[in-house]
């Protein structure tokens, strides 16, 4: 009995039956890991843009997009713009950011609630820009409060007749000139193919919904982030691809509430408009807004006694609805 | 045994060496071929994004018609809550005084008392309309040889804190009384321009028309209006390309400055201020507006029969049949 016993095992241990058995279990074992490793040809990462364009939300981005542009695995970014502006300074970054992220892989964008102003104005290099009907785009242009007179003064002591105020404001203007002509001409270097109207007609400022813009070329065309994604990936030769979205470690601060309304940002607070200008501006503040959201109506400075301290809206079922409904895992 | 020790420490400080020349050498490598591209931005060449800024030289040099008189007192409109501080006409009453002429203000009583002695008046931006018997001494005035220069401006937004709060007001140029009689307007849009401006578009650029400004080849007013003067001179347009705000789409060359007869009216007051008046030609276009003044020579009427002779001037003005005043858009303006 125990000699048959035997002779069984060392059949079997001999035959291929065996191996190709314990090859499929383990076979099998490994699939999902082989599965991942060949479906997906590489990441689409998503940028957040959302809140006020300042020099915070301006590192927090351009880091991000730093971190998309050094890791191999990322082969397309998506940049999800919920913005009405900022400093121009800050917008100009972002603008240098994403031109440089554009010419590295396809860059392409899915505005949310807005992209006004300096948001737009980041967007500009991106290869193709989906917006949708409610969406408002536009604004392009700068804004700064003009400086006020203050020489004679025996109050402050200076050095030179300008110190004091940068410029009389006919000189002011024509430094902020200078800002909106380097703002157009951005504009026009990325998207002069496709923008119908002229040159002054963009000057002249204006917001224009999705459709609208879409019509005259700011925009691309209509769609939202899922849209986004599927044509970075196919831009980038992606057949099966990862979605990363990547998130600044920070606070989001919108001075606009239909802006606040439709982000998804988990830690969003409101800011009064005077919180772009600082408690004691230094010099002139370049802003890259749309004048209505410095209107003061939209300020919550009367609801905030410090601009500092910005308030955190509790979110109301409105509010809620409304954040879902714009969401996409 | 020292020797050896010795071979073998310097093995081991080259082999340390070696290992670290050969990660920090690729880790270079490596850089250079990732990050190491300079982004070109040819949309920021400062040659094509800053503006040139027009000259600001120049003095203003009346120089009136020989035959004016040396000397006499220009009137300036105080009494109709005008809108005007001293550095906006400083250059103006500066040429005035050079050319050994008074300068007075006028701020109540009587107006044609005030006028009696005047070869000019100006009336700049008031904020209150002209009463009937006001704009029936200015018209005995102009028909009897005196200058009326009126300055207007488009309706301006003004915001105004007190302790109650901020408050947002218009502010209107109320010339239309006074202007309509003559058979001019001013319009209440402000006037821009994207392609032809003092730096930025509501600066606009006006050019002359006519032989009337001689010397002047360009000048600026910072937000002006537009000016019509039936059967009257126009002596600037603003640059082509003028846009009036509200009608976006529709630009054209817009009069700035209009004359008829004695009469001259401005869209904007702002060309001759204090920090304004020598940007491009404006200084030339101040001393017109002084020689204009200058020589006006009002010789009031004899004293009796008042009122046959005031209407005596206004026929001789000749330039306002009344039943015409009341076009459109004056009508609407009041």
């Amino acid at each position: 009995m125990a000699s048959r016993i035997g002779t069984l095992l060392t059949r079997i241990a001999r035959s291929y039956v065996l191996f190709v058995v314990i090859g499929v279990v383990v076979g099998l074992a490994l699939a999902p890991v082989a599965w991942n490793a060949t479906s997906s040809d590489g990441t689409v990462a998503v940028v957040p843009v959302a809140g006020t364009i300042d020099g915070g939300t301006s590192a927090g981005v351009s880091a991000m997009l730093q971190r998309a542009r050094s890791d191999p695995d990322v082969k397309a970014v998506v940049l999800l713009v919920n913005s009405g502006g900022g400093g121009a300074a800050a917008s100009e970054e972002l603008y240098l950011q994403t031109k440089r992220t554009s010419q590295e892989m396809p860059v392409i964008t899915s505005v949310d609630a807005a992209a006004a102003s300096g948001a737009y104005y980041t967007i500009a290099p991106s290869d193709h820009i989906y917006a949708k009907p409610a969406s408002t785009v536009g604004s392009v242009g700068v804004l700064a409060t003009t400086p006020q007179a203050l020489e004679p003064t025996t109050i402050v002591s200076t050095t030179g007749p300008n110190k004091l105020t940068g410029g009389d404001e006919r000189e002011f203007n024509y430094v902020l000139e200078s800002l909106g002509n380097a703002f157009i001409g951005a504009v026009f270097e990325q998207r002069g193919s496709e923008i119908q109207l002229s040159r002054t007609e963009l000057e002249q400022a204006r917001i224009y919904s999705g459709t609208q813009a879409v019509r005259n070329g700011l925009v691309d065309s209509i769609g939202g982030r899922q849209a986004a994604v599927e044509h970075a990936a196919d831009e980038a030769g992606l057949d099966g691809y990862d979605v990363r979205v990547m998130r600044p470690d920070r606070t989001v601060r919108f001075l606009s509430r239909s802006n606040y309304v439709a982000s998804t940002a988990p830690n969003k607070t409101m800011v009064s408009a005077t919180y772009l200008y600082g408690e004691e501006p230094s010099g002139p503040v370049f802003l890259m807004v749309p004048a209505t959201y410095l209107n003061t109506a939209n300020d919550s400075a009367r609801a905030v006694p410090r601009p500092t301290a910005a308030t955190r809206l509790s979110p109301s079922p409105t509010v809620a609805a409304a954040a879902g409904g714009t969401h996409v895992a | 045994m020292w020797r050896e020790l010795g071979k073998r420490l310097v093995v081991l400080v080259l082999t340390v060496a070696i290992v670290l020349a050969v990660v920090a050498g690729g880790s270079t490598l490596l850089q250079s071929e990732n990050e190491r591209t300079t982004l070109q931005n040819p949309e920021y060449e400062p040659d094509a994004v800053v503006p040139d800024p027009i000259e600001a030289t120049g003095t203003v040099d009346p120089d009136p018609d020989p035959e004016a008189d040396d000397t006499g007192t220009v009137i300036i409109d105080r009494g109709h809550a005008n809108r005007f501080t001293r550095s906006d006409v400083e250059p103006l009453v500066d040429a005035l005084v050079r050319e050994g002429y008074h300068v007075e203000f006028y701020t109540d009583g009587d107006l044609a008392t005030a006028l009696e002695d005047a070869d000019a008046f100006l009336v700049i931006d008031p904020g209150t309309e002209y009463l009937p018997g006001d704009v029936e001494d200015v018209r005995q005035f102009t028909g009897n040889g005196g200058r009326l220069v009126m300055i207007g401006e488009p309706d301006r937004t003004a915001v105004s804190a007190s302790i109650f709060g901020t408050s947002v007001a218009t502010q209107e140029s109320r010339l239309t009384t006074l202007a309509s009689r003559y058979g001019m307007s001013v319009d209440t849009q402000y006037l821009y321009n994207q392609e032809n401006a003092d730096g930025t578009f509501k600066h606009v650029l006006a050019r002359p028309t006519g032989g009337e400004l001689a010397g002047v080849d360009e000048t600026t007013m910072y937000t002006a209006a537009a000016v019509t003067a039936r059967n009257g001179t126009v002596l600037l347009r603003s640059a082509p390309n003028t846009i009036k705000s509200g009608s976006d789409e529709v630009t054209g060359e817009y009069p700035v400055a209009v004359k008829r007869n004695d009469v001259l009216l401005l869209g904007d007051k702002t060309f001759m201020r204090g920090d304004r008046y020598r940007v491009a030609d404006n200084e030339r276009l101040i001393a017109y507006v002084a020689e204009f003044m200058i020589e006006g020579d009002y010789e009031a009427p004899p004293t009796e029969g008042d009122d046959a002779d005031g209407e005596t001037g206004v026929d001789d003005d000749g330039a306002t049949p009344s039943a015409n005043t009341t076009a459109a858009p004056v009508a609407t303006e009041t």
